[in-house]
């Protein structure tokens, strides 16, 4: 043998092992408390021994000395050697705040690397490949990315396959307005805008952009990566291009109708050319609504409002709605509460719907197997998912994939630097 | 929020943290202490250990890490204290074979066997490494030593591994990692960084915009 295989180790090791009751890890705890208790009134009981026959006031002394003992052994198991423990005061927060790509095999992420400096946080947004294995972790190829100053809050992070070497990279600053940068996948970032419409026009496998909230839409050609204004631009006001849709199953913009002022869903099935608009009689609600479809046919609208979620579906390509009135069986809180979270949803291959809430810090779940009819509690990654063009992947802390959207495995943690 | 209200959440806290990592962390203490039921045995010690000091537990940015720290800490400690023990083991004065995982596949059998032949460090580095799944940075400050020193433990435990399993193995049938372990250059980005142009991409859902994640 010359090929030592770790991951059949692991994977057979984890394979063979099972998970013990957690009740027995609970019993265990009890006697841990017990002792650390013991221990406590031990050291209690020798600093008043030393300190009373000194003549000094031990009643005052001793707690105090107590509880400095007591700290040291809640550090880790019996005097362990100094190895650092993840800390809240100088461990940096990470969290990764959207990936992209086309496949599972390659995608990145836009990890915000947060500590804590002189009383405030100082971020730095990172643009990291995500590798299958730690063996293929590479290092960010964009740092300390949008942000105007590292304090600064950063809302709505996305990130965009553009081309073979390039990605979007956009958030909202603290002004309300939507920044966005082109990365390069060699390294570093640059200013994007679009350039005044082309005359021919977007071609087949070129892809729609929106690199201002509520901005005009521009398309990426992908010949030479050049971004131009879209000559005809969707009918509605407040447009919200739908990202989570492939470009072969059309494009797909939220908004809201001009005439009625109810929420509108327009769909181009030719590149832009013409747009189909239907409003879908209901108000605005608490955000953007959530449009979510797997083979562009059947489509399901969600948007929160202060009675609710309201539910819409197309089955005939966003040509005519239906309302539905599904009741959701969220498990753990109302409706009320429900509103005030993120909300997001994908279709799986096999056509059933997957909606969460965000509930950090990670996310409930619901599915329905049969077109919105009914729903039922599911289980799924501890956090929002992503579509790929073979699978999903969700971004929790580690990142996990599934090709189903039912079984999820975990990717490593991406690489990052620290902020300095 | 009182102490019950914390110590529910740290149980809950544990109980996601338990499901979620358990399996994981006992392969990585296999590697490292080459008997399965130590391995087990340290890590629901590490599990217990958080359910018993929950304001610590919920403090921690990330949970696994500070489990695996912990196992590690006490798989230093069990084998300081048996050091004398071990010793007495390894030359045959006392017969305790080590206990190994079910139905294990022989040849990762003998990995676990040569990992217990390296020092402490280097075994330490390369399970983290290449059975925790951690970065060399990440590995650095897990053990606390700075990266130059992981990447020569990397570089000196593989090429003993390699020794120890096949006399006649060579380091380059190793997976290449060799750019990594010269230093810090920009590297180059995976094999497929992104869609071909007659494969658009997929964005990221709309709203992905995750601060709580």
């Amino acid at each position: 043998m010359s090929d030592p295989d770790f991951d059949a180790l692991r994977t057979q090791v984890e394979d063979a092992t099972r998970l013990p009751e957690f009740d027995s890890v609970a019993r265990r705890a009890k006697k841990i408390r017990r002792r650390d208790l013991g221990r406590r009134i031990v050291v209690s009981l020798v600093a008043a021994g030393v300190l009373l026959p000194a003549g000094v006031a031990a009643i005052n002394v001793t707690p105090s000395q107590s509880n400095i003992q007591g700290r040291d052994t809640e550090i880790g198991p019996d005097q362990p050697d100094p190895v650092p423990t993840p800390s809240p005061s100088t461990v940096p927060v990470v969290t990764i705040r959207a990936i992209a790509g086309s496949r599972i095999g390659s995608l990145y992420a836009a990890v915000d690397v947060c500590r804590p400096s002189d009383g405030s946080t100082k971020c730095s947004l990172q643009v990291v490949p995500l590798g299958a294995t730690a063996q293929d972790q590479r290092e960010p190829i964009a740092t300390n990315e949008l942000r105007a100053d590292p304090v600064d809050s950063l809302d709505d992070v996305t990130l965009l396959a553009l081309t073979p070497t390039s990605l979007l990279l956009s958030g909202i600053r603290p002004d309300g307005e939507r920044k966005s940068r082109r990365i390069n996948v060699n390294g570093g970032g640059a200013e994007i805008a679009a350039e005044p419409q082309d005359a021919t026009g977007p071609d087949t496998g070129d892809l729609v952009v929106q690199l201002r909230r509520y901005g005009e839409l521009s398309f990426v050609r992908q010949i030479d990566s050049r971004v131009f204004r879209l000559q005809n631009q969707p009918p509605i006001k407040e447009p919200s291009l739908v990202n989570s849709v492939p470009s072969a199953r059309g494009w797909w913009v939220t908004g809201v109708d001009p005439v009625g002022g109810d929420v509108a869903v327009a769909v181009s099935r030719d590149l832009g050319t013409t747009w189909e608009v239907r409003s879908l009689g209901m108000k605005p609600g608490m955000a953007d609504p959530v449009l979510a479809t797997g083979d562009g046919h059947t489509v399901f609208v969600f948007v929160r409002s202060a009675t609710g979620i309201q539910q819409r579906r197309s089955t005939d390509g966003g040509l005519t709605w239906e309302t539905l009135d599904t009741p959701m069986p969220w498990p753990s809180f109302g409706t009320r509460d429900v509103v005030s979270r993120r909300l997001g949803a994908v279709v799986r291959g096999d056509g059933s719907l997957l909606i969460w809430v965000e509930e950090p810090p990670g996310a409930v779940f619901l599915d329905s197997v049969d077109g919105g009819a009914s729903y039922r509690p599911a289980t799924g990654p501890s956090g929002p998912i992503v579509g790929t063009l073979d699978g999903f992947v969700a971004l929790t802390d580690p990142p996990a994939v599934s090709y189903d959207g039912h079984t999820w495995s975990s990717l490593p943690r991406p690489a990052i630097l620290l902020p300095s | 929020m009182g102490t019950s209200g914390e110590e529910r959440e740290a149980r809950e806290a544990v109980r996601q943290a338990y499901s979620a990592h358990y399996r994981r962390l006992v392969a990585a203490l296999y590697g490292l202490t080459g008997d399965y039921s130590d391995a087990q045995d340290l890590v629901q010690e590490a599990y217990a250990r958080a359910l018993a000091r929950p304001r610590q537990f919920l403090d921690v940015a990330d949970p696994e890490a500070w489990l695996r720290t912990v196992a590690i800490n006490l798989a230093r400690t069990r084998f300081r204290r048996r050091r004398l023990f071990d010793t007495l083991v390894r030359t045959g004065r006392v017969a305790r074979p080590p206990d190994s995982v079910p139905g294990l596949d022989p040849n990762r059998v003998a990995l676990i066997a040569a990992l217990q032949q390296l020092s402490r460090p280097t075994r330490e580095t390369i399970v983290l490494h290449h059975l925790a799944d951690l970065s060399v940075h990440e590995v650095a400050e897990t053990l606390g030593v700075p990266v130059g020193t992981v990447k020569a433990r990397l570089s000196r435990g593989r090429a003993m591994l390699a020794t120890l399993l096949n006399e006649n193995a060579e380091p380059a049938a190793w997976p290449d990692r060799r750019a990594e372990l010269r230093g810090p250059a920009l590297p180059a980005p995976p094999e497929s960084p992104a869609p071909a142009a007659a494969d658009p991409p997929t964005a990221t859902r709309k709203n992905s915009g995750v601060g709580n994640v």
